[in-house]
C-alpha cells in the first residue's frame, strides 16, 4: 500500500477509536485534587475524570496510529481499491467526531444545563 | 493546596498565549486549504498548529487542579452549573481533536499537492482543520466567558 494511503487509514483509523473510547467511557483511573490521589473507585470530594478519561482515548488513538501505519505499509493491496476507500474513509472518519461531539453537547447539556 | 496552584495564573496566561497561536495557525491553514494553495507554507502553518495545540493542551492540563477546586467547585458547580457544562464541552472537545491535530500534521507533511493520487486525501485533511478550527473557536469563546466569571 502506498505510504500515504497507509498514513491516511491509519489516522482515521485512530480518530474513530479516540472517539469510540470517548463516548465508552471504559473503567479509567480519577485524581482527587485536594488529597492528590489517583482512585479507580469513586468517592466523595472533588474529583477529576477528565484526566483519565482523556488519558485511556488518547492512548487508544495514539496506540492505533502507531500500529496501524507500519501494519498497512505492508499491506499488498489493490491501488485502485484502495483508492476508491480514501473518499468514504474520510466523510466517515469526519462524521463520527462530528457525532462524538454531538454526543458530549447533549451528555453534558443534559447533566448541568437543564 | 492544589497542586502548581502558585504557578496558575503563569500558565493561564501560557494557555491563553498558545491558545491563540493554535487558532491563528489554524486559520491561515484553512484558508490556505479552501484556497487550494497546497505550498509549503501548508507544512508551516500545520507544524505550527501542532505544536502551539499540544502547548495549549499542556498548560491548560497542568492549571486545571487548581481551576477545578477554586473556580468549578468554589463557584461554577454552585451558582453556575450551566457553565460548567459549558466548560466539560470545552474540555472534552479538546481532547477529542488532539488526534486529528497529530493527523493534520503528518498528512501535511506526507501528502504531494501535485499528485493527482494524492487530490483525494485533502478531503480528510480539510475536514480535520476545519473540525479543529470549529472546537478552538468554541473553546476561544467558551475559556474568555468562564474568565469573566470568575478565573483562577
Amino acid at each position: 500500500m502506498r505510504r500515504q494511503d497507509a498514513l491516511l487509514l491509519s489516522v482515521c483509523a485512530a480518530c474513530v477509536v479516540t472517539a469510540a473510547l470517548y463516548v465508552a467511557r471504559p473503567p479509567a483511573p480519577i485524581y482527587y485534587p485536594l488529597e492528590h490521589v489517583w482512585r479507580w473507585q469513586s468517592a466523595p470530594g472533588v474529583a477529576m475524570f477528565w484526566y483519565g478519561r482523556s488519558l485511556v482515548a488518547l492512548a487508544g488513538g495514539v496506540l492505533t496510529l502507531l500500529a496501524g501505519r507500519p501494519i498497512l505499509d505492508r499491506v499488498e493491496a489493490n491501488s485502485a481499491a484502495v483508492a476508491r476507500l480514501i473518499r468514504p474513509a474520510s466523510w466517515v472518519t469526519l462524521a463520527v467526531l462530528v457525532v462524538t461531539l454531538g454526543h458530549i453537547v447533549v451528555h453534558e447539556h443534559a447533566s448541568w444545563m437543564r | 493546596m492544589v497542586a502548581l496552584e502558585s504557578f496558575a495564573k503563569v500558565l493561564h496566561f501560557l494557555h491563553l498565549v498558545a491558545g491563540v497561536t493554535s487558532l491563528a495557525a489554524c486559520t491561515h491553514l484553512l484558508v490556505r486549504l479552501l484556497r487550494r494553495r497546497h505550498d509549503a507554507r501548508v507544512r508551516t502553518h500545520a507544524a505550527v498548529l501542532g505544536v502551539a495545540y499540544l502547548s495549549t493542551y499542556a498548560f491548560g492540563a497542568l492549571m486545571y487542579p487548581t481551576f477545578r477546586v477554586r473556580v468549578r467547585a468554589e463557584l461554577l458547580d454552585r451558582v453556575y452549573p450551566w457553565a460548567t457544562g459549558l466548560f466539560e464541552i470545552k474540555e472534552h472537545a479538546a481532547s477529542l481533536v488532539l488526534v486529528p491535530v497529530a493527523g493534520v500534521f503528518l498528512l501535511s507533511r506526507a501528502l504531494d499537492p501535485k499528485s493527482d493520487a494524492d487530490r483525494h486525501h485533502y478531503v480528510l485533511l480539510g475536514g480535520l482543520a476545519t473540525v479543529v478550527f470549529l472546537v478552538l473557536v468554541f473553546n476561544a469563546c467558551v475559556g474568555w466567558y468562564l474568565g469573566t466569571l470568575r478565573s483562577v
